[in-house]
């Protein structure tokens, strides 16, 4: 709710893998993002999601390039994230144990 | 919010005069003259050359709309990459349409807001434009001969009525801006200018009118400008430095926003934020238009060819990657 932007991208991209991009919900997209969160800041205000405590200034303009390069390990880290997500399924999914067996071995690993 | 009533008008005239270019035949006078450059130009080069010239003068989204069905047959029909040829298209389109208030949507805010002459604003873009054509050019050539000449019956140029029109309508507003008419009056006039070549024809004039672009413009200026009132405060310490045109800077903050939202909004979340002094508006001008090159979201115009081509059943993903590559080398001068 607190990003319009990366919204308006997600709703393009979320009906597809591999790369694909729903390019017509995109403008579209771009209008009602801004739109929806106006609205949702007019209650909620437009303190970030992790709290107004966090203070940073901004002074210098070289920082870009390490959000840049932030941007690309986040989205390493994403699809490392969903690989994970399916490795793990497919293993579960190929272990002949009893189905209730399964969340309790997950619960375990999750401490 | 930095948006009234003379800005919505003249985005809706620059779309007029358009649709009174398309009216005048457009299509068949840009197809004709591709044809008739790829004999001495290769067709590549031919696309760079006419939206080198025209780009300047029309919405560059109206240049993709014509020039793309285009290249789709041409890559059909030789059985030739696609993928350069459109690149050359957009890549020339975002950069020639940075040059004047006309070439794009962005212009004409940072046109308006700014309040300098046409004049004026050419003179602070077409050095840094020059010098991105001319390395796009270099990178493009490398494509050349992998792109064969169509066969068979080519369309000829008819009339050259919608190129007499497009010079008169640049005269118009350069003229009336010079002599100090408001720029919404000059552009009304330019596209009045249109009905010389249209009279005949109204009702191809109202079909080829794309009011549901310029709504979705307007709705999409009006978002931004109301989220840019509401987070102004927020994001102002990242959005002023950009608007004084420092660099690199600014070409910095144009390049990643407009990667991530495209060069329309980012151009408008400025202007809605901050002030734009008149030395710094064509510096933006260019910055957005060359950050246009870099992904398919930096530019509808991006956008809108690579929807063409994928409706007509080609790929687009080298196109892509191609543009991501010429584009960001391309885009280096916008950092002077």
């Amino acid at each position: 709710v607190t990003a319009p932007t990366a919204g308006a991208l997600l709703v393009g991209e979320i009906l597809y893998s591999g790369g694909a991009f729903e390019v017509e919900g995109l403008v579209p997209g771009f209008i009602a993002s801004p739109v929806g969160y106006v609205v949702f800041a007019a209650y909620a205000g437009i303190t970030p999601i992790f709290g107004e405590n966090l203070a940073y200034t901004f002074t210098q303009p070289v920082n870009l390039v390490f959000y840049a390069i932030l941007r690309l390990l986040c989205g390493l880290v994403g699809r490392v994230h969903t690989t994970a997500f399916y490795k793990a399924r497919g293993f579960f999914s190929s272990l002949r144990i009893p189905r209730f067996v399964k969340p309790v071995i997950g619960l375990a690993l999750s401490g | 919010v930095a948006l009234d009533l003379s800005i919505l008008v003249s985005l809706a005239f620059l779309f007029g005069i358009a649709a009174q270019f398309k009216a005048a035949d457009g299509y068949s006078f840009l197809r004709g003259l591709i044809s008739t450059l790829e004999g001495r130009l290769g067709v590549m080069y031919a696309v760079v050359a006419v939206t080198a010239v025209f780009s300047p003068f029309v919405l560059n989204d109206v240049l993709v709309l014509i020039l793309t069905p285009v290249l789709v047959s041409y890559s059909k029909e030789s059985g030739t990459d696609i993928a350069p040829l459109l690149v050359a298209e957009v890549t020339f389109t975002n950069i020639a349409g940075s040059l004047t208030p006309l070439g794009n949507p962005q212009n004409i805010l940072l046109w308006q807001a700014s309040g300098i002459s046409a004049g004026q604003f050419v003179a602070g873009t077409w050095l840094p434009l020059v010098a991105s054509g001319a390395i796009a050019a270099l990178l493009l050539f490398k494509f050349r001969a992998k792109v064969a000449n169509r066969n068979g019956a080519a369309p000829r140029i008819g009339s050259w009525a919608p190129a007499a029109y497009l010079a008169g309508s640049a005269a118009i507003v350069f003229f009336m801006n010079y002599v100090g008419i408001p720029n919404v009056v000059a552009l009304g006039l330019a596209f009045a200018m249109g009905f010389a070549f249209t009279l005949k024809n109204p009702r191809r004039l109202a079909g080829e009118f794309d009011l549901r672009s310029l709504l979705i413009l307007w709705a999409l200026v009006g978002a931004v400008a109301l989220l840019g009132a509401v987070i102004g405060p927020v994001i102002l310490p990242y959005v002023a430095p950009a608007a004084t045109a420092g660099q690199p800077y600014t070409a910095g903050f144009f390049g990643l926003v407009s990667a991530a939202i495209s060069n329309v909004p980012a151009t408008q979340l400025v202007l809605s934020t901050t002030t734009v002094t008149p030395h710094a508006a064509p510096i933006l001008a260019v910055d957005a238009g060359l950050a246009g090159n870099i992904d398919p979201i930096s530019s509808f115009a991006n956008l809108l060819a690579l929807l063409m081509v994928r409706r007509s059943g080609l790929s687009v993903r080298k196109a892509i990657v191609l543009q991501l590559v010429i584009g960001l080398v391309a885009f280096l001068p916008a950092a002077l």
